[in-house]
């Protein structure tokens, strides 16, 4: 042990003989604690088990009606109920969700200034595309349907409030990834029916699954015209863009790039086929 | 006591502190109110002894027999009562301890000067001074020097017992012991050997 100062000697033995002062706690109040802390462990452990329930209760898959469900493949089991869909990326804009029947989307923050006040969802059922417009800020789905975030349509971010919601595929798998023919064929159809809002969906799924094809060059030029129809100009520059930077050799590019410098879009800058408002 | 009560822990409490412990892990009212008797000032000795403030003491042995209540269960018996309360009771120090000093570290940072006062003081309050300083000086040791110092040197735990209640080598022991009186001779102003 070290040699110690006999100052700091005296003050170990202070330390040592110092007397307890007068207790005025008691046994009937160690008793009271201790239920206390009982209670609380019992508090803890009931909301904890009513937690558990709860997510088994609102992850209980339900019956769909309309549509038989995707493949158990395309799942993510054990997927939250509650999902906050996040900021979709341009070429990443579509999102596939499934959602079971009672959940709705809640729109989480306005959307950019150059986007309608409001949105609309295309909900597939099978091939065929349904748009839903949004009413007020929230989405309810009927039936279990497979729901197209298209941010196109919508420019925000949306959670899913209540009820079941499952990423498809979040990043869908191949085997769910139309072809790029069968994207351009339906983007087509749908043009000529003049549902320019399923047609715009198609096109963009298409440039994003496929960039590189050639359907997706006659897609983003598409694209511009439907947008610039549409009165949304910012986002008919960015397809343009977008052609220019992945086509720069193609025969059009020219034409494009006049489209391009002359188009009055708001935005200055694109990711992707998304204009950046700052 | 007469041979025919029917409920033995009145007859037993006083002698058999197995019988008492057994009523105790019951939740037996009686035989935890005895329990307590029995070792609540040998807590408060140890609390005073370690934190060198009376006004943790209260909280602090209710706090220990909480537990202690708590996790009965779990006591196997390998060592004391008394070496086990003693443990429960240096480990809630030590939250205490370094709970204390997160909050002192908070309320330094908005701390105003106090007004310094002049009157010198009288022996026995400079000593009380003295011994603030010192338990102020533990109090900022590192941990790991400050439980090896409370148990070897104000404990005076053996080497074994400090080892087996810290669960760290003896070697280890020795060495945190050694470095945190280097450390509180520091602090304290004062030099190491003379």
């Amino acid at each position: 042990m070290t040699e110690r100062h006999p100052q700091f000697e005296a003050l170990v033995d202070r330390a040592r003989r110092q007397p307890a002062p007068p207790l005025t706690v008691t046994h009937a109040d160690v008793r009271r604690a201790s239920v206390r802390r009982i209670g609380w462990k019992v508090a803890v452990v009931s909301l904890a088990a009513a937690l558990l329930l709860a997510i088994a209760w609102s992850s209980k898959p339900v019956a769909p009606r309309e549509e038989a469900p995707p493949a158990a493949a395309d799942r993510v089991p054990g997927s939250v109920s509650m999902h906050v869909i996040p900021d979709l990326e341009p070429v990443a804009s579509a999102e596939l969700l499934r959602l079971e029947r009672g959940a709705t989307l809640q729109r989480l923050e306005p959307g950019r200034p150059d986007s309608p006040t409001e949105g609309t969802f295309v909900v597939r059922t099978g091939d065929q595309g349904i748009a839903l417009p949004i009413r007020g800020r929230v989405l309810e789905v009927g039936a279990a349907s497979e729901v197209f975030v298209d941010d196109t349509l919508t420019q925000t971010t949306f959670e899913v409030r209540k009820g079941t919601a499952r990423w498809a595929s979040a990043a869908p798998s191949r085997e769910r990834i139309p072809a790029a023919a069968t994207l351009a064929a339906r983007a087509e159809r749908a043009m000529i029916a003049g549902e320019r809002v399923e047609a715009i969906a198609s096109l963009r799924q298409l440039v994003r699954h496929h960039p590189f094809s050639a359907p997706a060059k006659g897609a983003l030029l598409d694209l511009a015209r439907l947008e610039a129809q549409m009165g949304r100009e910012a986002r008919s520059h960015c397809a343009h863009a977008l052609f220019l930077a992945r086509f720069p050799r193609d025969a059009r590019a020219p034409s494009v790039r006049t489209a391009y410098e002359t188009s009055r879009g708001e935005a200055t800058k694109c990711r992707g086929l998304r204009p950046m408002t700052r | 006591m007469s041979g025919t009560l029917t409920w033995p822990m009145a007859v037993t409490l006083d002698a058999d502190p197995a019988a008492l412990l057994a009523g105790v892990r019951r939740g037996d009212a009686a035989a935890q109110a005895e329990f307590f008797e029995r070792h609540k000032d040998a807590v408060a000795r140890q609390v005073m002894r370690m934190t060198g403030d009376a006004s943790w003491v209260d909280d602090m042995v209710q706090d220990v027999f909480v537990a202690a209540f708590a996790g009965l269960s779990s006591f196997r018996g390998d060592a004391s009562v008394a070496t086990w309360l003693h443990r429960i009771t240096m480990n809630k120090v030590r939250n205490a301890w370094d709970a204390h000093r997160r909050r002192a570290a908070r309320e330094a940072r908005v701390a105003v000067a106090e007004p310094v006062d002049h009157h010198p003081p009288d022996e026995e309050v400079a000593a009380q001074q003295q011994l603030a300083k010192f338990y102020a000086a533990l109090g900022e040791l590192p941990p790991t020097y400050r439980d090896a110092f409370v148990c070897r040197v104000i404990e005076e735990l053996s080497l074994e017992e400090t080892s087996e209640a810290l669960g760290v080598a003896v070697s280890t022991v020795s060495y945190r012991a050694r470095r945190a009186e280097v450390l509180l001779h520091e602090a304290l102003g004062l030099e190491v050997g003379r």
